[in-house]
C-alpha cells in the first residue's frame, strides 16, 4: 500500500464513524424543526447542544454531575473487579470453595441489581455509598464468571510447568492463572463496564441527589426533555471512551500481543 | 555421601488400576546413573517409557510408583523438584511471556534477581542462536525455535537431571537433525545426567552414551546397550560409521523380537 492509499483508508474509516451519527442527527433535527411535536416532547439536537453549552460552560453543573457519577463508577469498578477476580481465582483453584459458593451465586445473581437499592438505602442512606454498592454488585458478577471460566480453561500444562520449578501458590496465580484467564477476564470487565453504567444511572435516579442519573430524573420532573437526552448522550460518550481508551488498550497490550486472540 | 549415584531407579513397578482391569505399565525397572551422561530409553509406543520419565520427574498420577523408589544422590524423591527439569513433547512455553522471559521463567520462580536472570538468559539466547527472537512471543515462533526455547528454559536452571520426553517428535525431520546436534552440544557443556525417551532408534544412537531398550507390556528393560561412538558427533560423519550401522541393526532386531512375540493382534 502506498502512503496515499493508507491515508485514503484512514479517511474512509473516519467517514464511516462520523457519517451514521451525522445522518441520524440531521434527520432528528429536520423532524424537530417541522414543529409537529411540541418542543418539550421532542427537542432537536440543536437544543440539546444548547443545553450542553449552558450546563457545561455557563453554570458548569454538568461537570459536577459527571464528576460525581465517575467517582462512584470508579469506586464500584475497583471494588467489583477486585472482588470478582479474588473469588473467581479462589473458586477456580479450590473445589470446596467452588462447591460452597456456586449455589449461593446462582441464587444471588438472579436478583436484579436495582432490587438492592431499597435495602442499600436503609443500610447506607442516600448518596455515594448506596450508588457505589449497586455498581459493585452489577460489576462483580460478570468479572467473577469471566475469571472463573478463564482459570478453569487455562491449560493445566502451564501450571504443571510452574510446579516443576517449585512455584508457590501465589506465583502460579500471578504468573500463570491470571494471564491465562486474561481473555475471559477482559470479557467480564467489558460486560461489567456496561452493567456499571446501568447501575449508576438506576441507583442515582432513586438514591442520590447528584450525578448523571439524578440529573436525568430531575430534568424529567421539570419537563426539561433536552436535559434527559443530554444525559443519555453523555453516558454513550463515556461508554465509548472507557471502551476505547481503557479496555481496547488493555486488550492490545495483553491478549492481542500474546496471540491469544486475533487482531481485528 | 559421595559414593551415591546421581540417579538410581530401584525396582520400580507401576500398575494402573481402573474399575475393570489393571495394567502393568512398568515391571521391576532398575536404572542407575553414576556420572554426567546421556541416557536414552528406547521402546515402542506404549512400553511405559514416558511413565518411567514422569515417575523420575515426580509427577502425579505416575508418581509415586506402585513399588520401588527413585533416589537422587541417595535420597528418595517425594515429588517434583527443580533438580529434575523436564522438557515435554507438547509446547509448554507460556504464551504471555516473550522468548527471553520464558527462558528466565524458572529462575524468576526461584526469586533470582533480574540482573542475574538476564545474564543467564543472554547466555542461552546466544548459545541457541535465539538472540534475534528474544522479544518474540511463542505464537510467532517456528516449531524448531519453540523447542530451542523450551530447552533453554530447562537448562537455565542448571538441573542435575534433564528429562526429555520425545522433545523433537513434533518438528519436521530436517529441523530434528539440527536440533539433535545442538542438544548433544549443550548437554555436554553442563555437568548433568540427561535422560531422553524416544521411539527413534537413530535418535537414541546419535545422542546416547547408553541406550536402555524397553519391551512392551509389561514395560521391562530388555537390554542395555553401550554406544561407543566418538564425541562430538555430527550426522554427516555418523551415517558412514560402521559402528552406527551395527548398533542400528542390533537395536532393530531387539525391538522386532518383542513385537513378534508380544503383539498378537
Amino acid at each position: 500500500m502506498t502512503l496515499s492509499e493508507i491515508s485514503e483508508n484512514i479517511m474512509k474509516r473516519i467517514f464511516w464513524i462520523i457519517f451514521p451519527f451525522f445522518a441520524v442527527l440531521l434527520v432528528w433535527q429536520a423532524i424537530a424543526s417541522l414543529n409537529i411535536f411540541p418542543h418539550y416532547l421532542f427537542p432537536g439536537p440543536a437544543s440539546v447542544l444548547e443545553d450542553f453549552v449552558a450546563k457545561a460552560i455557563s453554570t458548569q453543573v454538568l461537570l459536577l454531575h459527571i464528576k460525581e457519577s465517575l467517582i462512584r463508577l470508579s469506586l464500584g469498578y475497583a471494588t467489583g473487579i477486585t472482588g470478582g477476580l479474588a473469588l473467581g481465582v479462589a473458586m477456580g483453584l479450590n473445589k470446596y470453595i467452588a462447591r460452597f459458593f456456586e449455589p449461593l451465586i446462582v441464587f444471588t445473581h438472579a436478583i436484579p441489581g436495582i432490587t438492592w437499592v431499597p435495602l442499600a438505602i436503609i443500610w447506607f442512606g442516600i448518596g455515594y455509598k448506596t450508588v457505589t454498592f449497586i455498581i459493585f454488585l452489577v460489576v462483580f458478577w460478570p468479572v467473577l464468571y469471566g475469571t472463573l471460566i478463564g482459570v478453569r480453561t487455562t491449560s493445566l500444562k502451564y501450571s504443571n510447568v510452574a510446579l516443576m520449578y517449585n512455584a508457590k501458590k501465589w506465583q502460579i496465580i500471578r504468573y500463570v492463572l491470571l494471564p491465562g484467564a486474561m481473555p475471559s477476564i477482559i470479557n467480564g470487565i467489558r460486560l461489567g463496564a456496561g452493567m456499571g453504567w446501568r447501575g449508576v444511572v438506576g441507583a442515582e435516579m432513586i438514591a442520590a441527589s447528584s450525578g448523571i442519573g439524578w440529573m436525568i430524573i430531575d430534568a424529567r420532573s421539570w419537563l426539561h426533555t433536552q436535559t434527559v437526552i443530554l444525559g443519555a448522550v453523555i453516558i454513550g460518550i463515556f461508554s465509548i471512551a472507557i471502551e476505547r481508551l481503557i479496555l481496547k488498550r488493555l486488550e492490545v497490550r495483553t491478549i492481542e500481543k500474546w496471540g491469544m486472540i486475533s487482531a481485528p | 555421601m559421595a559414593s551415591d549415584p546421581i540417579l538410581a531407579v530401584r525396582s520400580v513397578s507401576k500398575i494402573f488400576k481402573s474399575s475393570k482391569h489393571s495394567i502393568v505399565a512398568l515391571e521391576e525397572i532398575n536404572l542407575k546413573s553414576e556420572r554426567s551422561e546421556f541416557l536414552c530409553v528406547l521402546g515402542p509406543n506404549g512400553c511405559g517409557k514416558s511413565t518411567l520419565l514422569n515417575i523420575i520427574a515426580g509427577f502425579r498420577p505416575y508418581f509415586p510408583p506402585t513399588k520401588g523408589e527413585v533416589l537422587i544422590h541417595g535420597k528418595p524423591i517425594k515429588g517434583p523438584g527443580n533438580d529434575r527439569i523436564m522438557v515435554f513433547q507438547q509446547d509448554t512455553l507460556l504464551p504471555w511471556l516473550d522468548v527471553q522471559d520464558n527462558i528466565e521463567f524458572g529462575l524468576k520462580i526461584q526469586g533470582i534477581p533480574k540482573a542475574e536472570r538476564q545474564e543467564v538468559s543472554e547466555y542461552y539466547l546466544k548459545l541457541m542462536e535465539l538472540e534475534e527472537f528474544k522479544h518474540k512471543y511463542p505464537f510467532q515462533l517456528s516449531g524448531g525455535m519453540s523447542r530451542k526455547t523450551e530447552l533453554a528454559r530447562a537448562l537455565a536452571l542448571k538441573p542435575k537431571i534433564l528429562l526429555l520426553d520425545e522433545p523433537f517428535a513434533q518438528v519436521d525431520a530436517l529441523t530434528r537433525l539440527s536440533l539433535q546436534e545442538e542438544l548433544l552440544g549443550v548437554s555436554q557443556l553442563g555437568k548433568m545426567t540427561t535422560i531422553l525417551v524416544t521411539h527413534s532408534i537413530q535418535e537414541a544412537i546419535f545422542l546416547g552414551d547408553r541406550i536402555c531398550v524397553m519391551s512392551k507390556r509389561p514395560g521391562k528393560i530388555k537390554e542395555e546397550v553401550r554406544v561407543e561412538l566418538p564425541n562430538p558427533r555430527k550426522w554427516a560423519d555418523l551415517v558412514n560409521e560402521r559402528e552406527f550401522a551395527r548398533l542400528h541393526g542390533h537395536l532393530v532386531n531387539l525391538i522386532h523380537e518383542g513385537e513378534s512375540n508380544n503383539d498378537i493382534k
